[in-house]
């Protein structure tokens, strides 16, 4: 059975995120190989993929200049929590349960 | 009281049974707000889509987290107990300001805008350009990354929080389904989508320029 276009694009996704049965692999590679359209789609969903895994290394865990710091809290809210955070550690709530 | 249920809720819901001796640490809450502030916020801005609003929710997550520890069921990482307190943050954030909790497309449905880029045989009707991709220069370029997380902000509810978590902030596949109460069959159905509709946003805003000014 052939694949369509439309199949074959979720498949190429699928592929990313767990390993295809062996005939899924197939006849993606056999649909990919004919369809030229698919096969620019593949190269760049996967392309894309690798773009964000090179972010996530540099940035270890946190896309990097992902900041222009328009992604991460503000240092003011971040030391404002952490006050908040130690005076609730000092006095511990669940001793008055 | 309402902080309680909402931890409570968001451990019920990362699983069932378990010890407070479980598997995973929690670690030292004085380092949660660096450890995991950032991407708390993230997903907190992607759904409330305004700052001050997102890192107030994101203080509350935390105060709501730190007293009711004790909940804390060690059978799933911390990131994710934390971003399931948040939920229910956000959840009484909308409720409060009157707008709809939002729900969108069920993954089990078609999507209609992947569906109009094919006819009705499944072939592509707008075909994708050839470009290609080349990870190493774009991961450098910073007007590449505004593009990008423009394309990403335009992506629909939860396919967006999604790959936010799956694919941007590299949460285990297993705890992605577990915080936004999906299967795995449906985050994939998700995260196709999310790609796809990246794809093409790229295509009009970055590749399309690119070749424009190259032709
Ligand atoms: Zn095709």
């Amino acid at each position: 059975m052939m694949l369509n276009c439309k199949d074959a694009t979720r498949l190429i996704s699928e592929g990313l995120d767990h390993r295809l049965s062996i005939w899924q692999r197939i006849n993606l590679r056999l649909h990919v190989m004919m369809c030229k359209a698919c096969n620019a789609y593949k190269r760049q969903i996967e392309g894309l993929q690798r773009v964000f895994v090179l972010l996530r290394q540099r940035g270890k865990g946190v896309v990097p200049d992902m900041s222009s710091d328009a992604h991460r809290l503000s240092p003011v809210k971040r030391e404002q929590i952490k006050h908040l955070l130690e005076s609730q550690t000092r006095v511990d709530p669940t001793d008055r349960l | 009281m309402e902080d309680r249920n909402a931890a409570n809720l968001a451990s019920r819901s990362t699983g069932s049974g378990g010890q407070t001796t479980g598997t995973r640490a929690m670690g030292d809450p004085s380092t949660w707000v660096d450890e995991h502030g950032d991407a708390l916020f993230r997903y907190a801005l992607l759904r409330i889509r305004e700052r001050a609003s997102a890192e107030d929710v994101v203080q509350e997550t935390f105060l709501a987290a730190v007293k009711s520890k004790n909940e804390f069921q060690g059978n799933s990482e911390v990131r994710t107990w934390l971003i399931g307190i948040l939920r229910h943050k956000i959840g009484d954030y909308f409720r409060k300001n009157g707008r709809e909790v939002q729900v969108d497309s069920n993954p089990d449905d078609a999507d209609p805008v992947i569906d109009s880029w094919f006819n009705k045989k499944g072939f592509w009707i707008k075909p994708p350009k050839t470009w290609d991709v080349n990870p190493a220069e774009l991961a450098e370029r910073q007007e590449f990354w505004l593009v990008l997380q423009g394309c990403m902000d335009a992506l629909p509810g939860r396919a967006g929080e999604a790959f936010s978590l799956r694919v941007v902030d590299d949460i285990e596949a297993g705890e992605v389904c577990k915080v936004l109460g999906i299967t795995t069959t449906n985050l994939w159905v998700l995260l196709h989508r999310a790609r796809a509709r990246l794809r093409a946003c790229l295509e009009e805003k970055w590749f399309g320029r690119q070749t424009k000014e190259s032709a």
